[in-house]
């Protein structure tokens, strides 16, 4: 288990409420990710999901409902102290200039720069990008990069951004709003993989998945959410049933154990009309 | 984190360091070249051998070489305050143009986008035909200058009221606004042209198109401490816009007080910009190609990018000036024209490269 | 503050160079007459001619073009855009420039490098002739031929003037310069123009405004002159006489239908130099047509 997981570590969340004029975007939202647990909200289109996750790192404020991290509301914190428990990773990252790949990662240590030591920020983006295999290159042009190689090293600069083991009482948190989109199968598989590793390692993990197998393959708790309610909660084989599929997700898929203590989902073709 | 994976070996070692302090260390030496050379030639003919000489003489010291008392007049009077000018408003475009480029996340910004440069056009031709019947004591070398300054800085102020929607600003809107604004100030310009007078439009003909001549040192040290401050605040930020080249979003969650880089940007840009812009009249293009030139040769990270633009801007301003007061001498083309020459067949090559999908 | 202390220490130190260059002059005897002269302004330049002083000219400026022995000298610029440092190319040790001269941050500089600089009013009137002529003969020292010269002017120009007033009526004039943005640019009050047509006793019809403004159709056709003068330059760039007449805004003038327009010499009608009597009298002449010269016959 985690080191030094004090009462109320992690990220949770209740009530929260956010509309957008006539539409209720989250309602009545709550969820709690705990140290070392792996979390993947799961959902159909437009059910809230980026939303969720906007709500949680703070980037919008709810109209009601809190988010507290490691025991405090989000607005407790100054935006530094936020930044070195909690890291996210955006669905399309940006970056306006070409820096070299390793500058990138070592970006994900700005929240660090008046505490750690320059030893410090070195190990964390060397064994960052050891962990994402983006070691290869990272001497190389971002611009040179490919959308799946760009898009690991993101994810190895919020690894780097919270790679000290945590103080006191304080969880790390890792958010990850659908981070396999432009990846192939083997970088899908591996940055979950190291995601997983991150929770094990103690962080709370949170992740957007479309995918149901992977989120089945590599979540302890799964979240489904639709229409900007949270449907139901539980472990992958509580949540993941045909009714339950074919009810939110309107697919016919059939459900079964794959030997090896996790399930599969078939989703069946639908069948042509009349 | 304790991740388990594979040993491989990486070389971390950054290669770009040794480049960029070559990059640095040959900026300073060119500027140095070119300030010197800058200093010796012009339509009075001073010889090399004469500078030091001068030196000494003004300083009391007796030198072998005796040199005419009005070549030092001429030196120190005339092109030492106008090379300084050169240095100091082209460290400052370059500096500004660099920050804004962060800011906007755009190579292609420039310190005008802001309305800074419109706004001291509006502000100085305001006051030329205008300010006549203003009472004597506001008329003297400071107040066109000061006129300029004034408008600069509350164009900006413009600009950025417009863009502010609570506590935060939007940066499409911030661009936008600039470019009404730069809109609204050159109707200004226009329509107060119309109203001049053949003395008083021959007047703002010459500061529109950009001059170092008549600096005097009375208003450029004043101008250059203004233009050292705004360029210091821009170099602290440096690491910021590194942050800041992530995305909003993202400097948001590395603890970034992204409003706060913002006001700062925009107020030392306002300051430094419009300080230049205010003795110089508009100079186009040095504050988006020497940011540009600079990236070529030492790469994005900013706390290279800021000092070198400031080195790069200054050399860029000095040798066109000194293009501008030899090419047509003993005549002078302004120094705007010579930029403007320059640089826009530079952006429109900068604009085929981008299409062709080489960022910068 | 700062700049006040820098530019202190500029002057003073200039101030002492020019010191002990006056007190080794001193030393040495009487002072040397300036022998390397710039002339900025064409009348300045026309008085030095007229004084005899011209050895002494080194160069002058794009204005400077009576007598065309003038236009020999190495030009420094145009007079109203000159560049100090350009001024100085020509090493001078007087610099006798008309209050015109500009821009005036150029000559700021000029002030400020310790050559001596003289100014010569750019009054736009005859009675400012003689003082400038004052003015420049006692910078070159040679006062009594500029004494001698101020009274051949001002015999020459009473004698114009009277010659004038025997002049029957008072032509309706319009006076127009060379291309502004809107087309030929029309001479109301306060302008040296309007001071020219008053003294050659015609009557400027715009003089509701001051200064120069467009003639558009419109306002020709209110103001109606009988004669235009126009300087020579601008008849040249509208296209010559015929090009001029078939304007709309020339076109529908009592002045255009009958032909009157009258080209001349603007630098030397508006320069305000010796020449000036000869210049109003012709003026004067041509305003009033062939069938008014013959009641000038004082």
């Amino acid at each position: 288990m985690s080191a030094g997981a004090g009462a109320g570590a992690g990220l949770q969340a209740r009530g929260l409420v956010l509309s957008l004029g006539r539409r209720r975007l989250l309602d009545q939202v709550g969820i709690d990710l705990l140290p070392g647990m792996f979390t993947a909200v799961i959902g159909p289109n437009g059910a809230g999901k980026s939303t969720l996750v906007k709500v949680l790192c703070g980037e919008i404020t709810p109209q009601s409902g809190s988010v507290m991290l490691n025991g405090r509301p989000l607005a407790a914190w100054s935006a530094e102290d936020l930044a070195r428990q909690r890291a996210v990773l955006p669905q399309t990252p940006e970056l306006a200039f070409s820096f070299r790949a390793w500058d990138v990662v070592a970006l994900g240590r700005h929240p660090h720069r008046r505490r750690a030591t320059r030893e410090d920020d070195h190990a964390a983006v060397a064994g960052a990008m050891r962990a994402t295999e983006t070691a290869t290159f990272a001497q190389r042009d971002c611009g040179t990069l490919s959308g799946g190689e760009m898009h690991r090293t993101h994810f190895a600069r919020t690894l780097a951004q919270i790679w000290e083991p945590p103080v006191e009482g304080r969880a790390r948190v890792l958010l990850l709003d659908e981070p396999i989109a432009s990846l192939d199968l083997f970088h899908q598989h591996a940055i979950l993989e190291r995601a997983a590793d991150a929770a094990r390692a103690g962080a709370a993990v949170l992740t957007v998945l479309h995918d149901l197998n992977l989120a089945a393959a590599f979540a302890d708790t799964l979240v489904v959410l639709d229409g900007g309610r949270v449907e139901a909660v539980g472990s992958p084989a509580e949540i993941l049933t045909g009714e339950r599929i074919a009810r939110i997700w309107r697919v016919s898929a059939k459900v079964q154990p794959d030997g090896e203590g996790k399930i599969r989902v078939n989703v069946e073709r639908s069948a042509p009309g009349p | 984190m304790a991740v388990a994976a594979p040993e491989v070996s990486v070389s971390f070692h950054d290669p770009m360091r040794p480049r960029r302090q070559i990059a640095f260390a040959a900026l300073g030496f060119a500027l140095l070249i070119a300030c010197l050379t800058a200093s010796a030639i012009g339509a009075l003919r001073i010889p090399f051998s004469h500078l030091l000489g001068a030196l000494l003489q003004r300083a009391g010291v007796e030198a072998s070489t005796h040199v005419a008392p009005i070549e030092i007049a001429a030196l120190f009077t005339i092109r030492l305050p106008r090379v300084a000018l050169g240095l100091g408003a082209g460290a400052t475009l370059g500096v500004a143009g660099a920050a804004l480029q962060a800011l906007f996340r755009n190579p292609l910004a420039d310190p005008g986008l802001i309305g800074v440069s419109g706004g001291a056009a509006c502000g100085a031709v305001g006051w030329i035909v205008l300010g006549g019947s203003a009472p004597a004591w506001m008329h003297g070398t400071f107040a066109t200058p000061l006129a300029a300054f004034a408008a600069g800085l509350a164009a900006v102020a413009g600009v950025y009221g417009i863009a502010r929607r609570g506590t935060q600003t939007d940066i499409a809107t911030l661009l936008l606004a600039g470019l009404a604004m730069n809109a609204l100030t050159a109707a200004g310009v226009g329509y107060l042209s119309y109203l001049g007078t053949d003395a008083q439009l021959r007047a703002l003909t010459f500061w529109l198109l950009g001059g170092l001549g008549g600096a005097t040192w009375g208003e450029v040290w004043p101008m250059l401490l203004v233009m050292g401050v705004a360029s210091l605040g821009l170099f602290a930020l440096g690491r910021s816009y590194d942050v800041l080249a992530l995305g909003d979003r993202t400097a948001g969650h590395l603890g970034l007080s992204v409003e706060t880089v913002r006001r700062c940007t925009i107020a030392c840009v306002a300051l430094g910009a419009g300080a230049s812009v205010a003795l110089t009249g508009v100079i186009g293009f040095v504050g988006l190609v020497a940011p540009h030139l600079v990236r070529l040769l030492g790469g994005p990270s900013h706390r290279f990018v800021l000092p070198a633009s400031a080195l790069m801007g200054a050399l860029l301003l000095v040798l066109a000036d000194l293009l501008a007061r030899t090419a047509v001498a003993p005549a002078e083309l302004p120094v705007g024209v010579v930029t403007s020459a320059l640089g826009a067949p530079f952006f429109i090559a900068l604009l085929r490269r981008r299409l062709a999908g080489g960022a910068t | 503050m700062s700049a006040r202390w820098g530019q202190r220490l500029a002057r003073s130190s200039l101030s002492m160079l020019a010191a002990v260059a006056a007190v080794a002059q001193a030393a040495s005897g009487p002072a040397i007459p300036a022998q390397r002269i710039v002339a900025l302004g064409g009348d300045v330049t026309e008085i030095i001619y007229a004084l005899g002083e011209e050895r002494r000219l080194v160069c002058d400026d794009q204005t400077s073009l009576y007598p065309p022995a003038a236009t020999k000298l190495p030009q420094v610029g145009y007079l109203r855009t000159l560049s100090a440092e350009g001024v100085l190319a020509c090493r001078p040790d007087l610099i006798i420039a008309s209050e015109d001269a500009g821009p005036p941050a150029a000559m700021a500089q000029l002030a400020g490098t310790g050559v001596p600089l003289i100014h010569v009013t750019s009054a736009h009137s005859p009675a400012a002739v003689p003082a400038k002529i004052a003015t420049i003969a006692q910078a070159l020292g040679a006062v009594e031929r500029g004494r001698a010269l101020q009274a051949q002017f001002r015999t020459r120009l009473a004698a114009v003037r009277a010659q004038i007033a025997a002049f029957h009526g008072h032509p309706r004039a319009l006076f127009l310069m060379a291309q502004g943005p809107g087309g030929a640019m029309a001479a109301g009050r306060n302008t040296a123009a309007n001071a020219m047509l008053s003294l050659a006793g015609a009557r400027n019809v715009a003089d509701g405004f001051s200064g120069y403004k467009p003639l558009t159709p419109e306002s020709a056709l209110a103001l109606q002159p009988d004669v235009i003068v126009i300087a020579d330059y601008a008849l040249k760039s509208l296209g010559g006489l015929d090009a001029l007449r078939a304007r709309p805004e020339i076109a529908s003038t009592p002045a255009g239908r009958s032909g009157r327009i009258v080209p001349v010499d603007a630098l030397l009608l508006l320069g305000f130099g010796p020449r000036t009597p000869e210049a109003l009298s012709d003026l004067a002449r041509a305003l009033r047509g062939p069938d008014m010269r013959a009641a000038a016959t004082h």
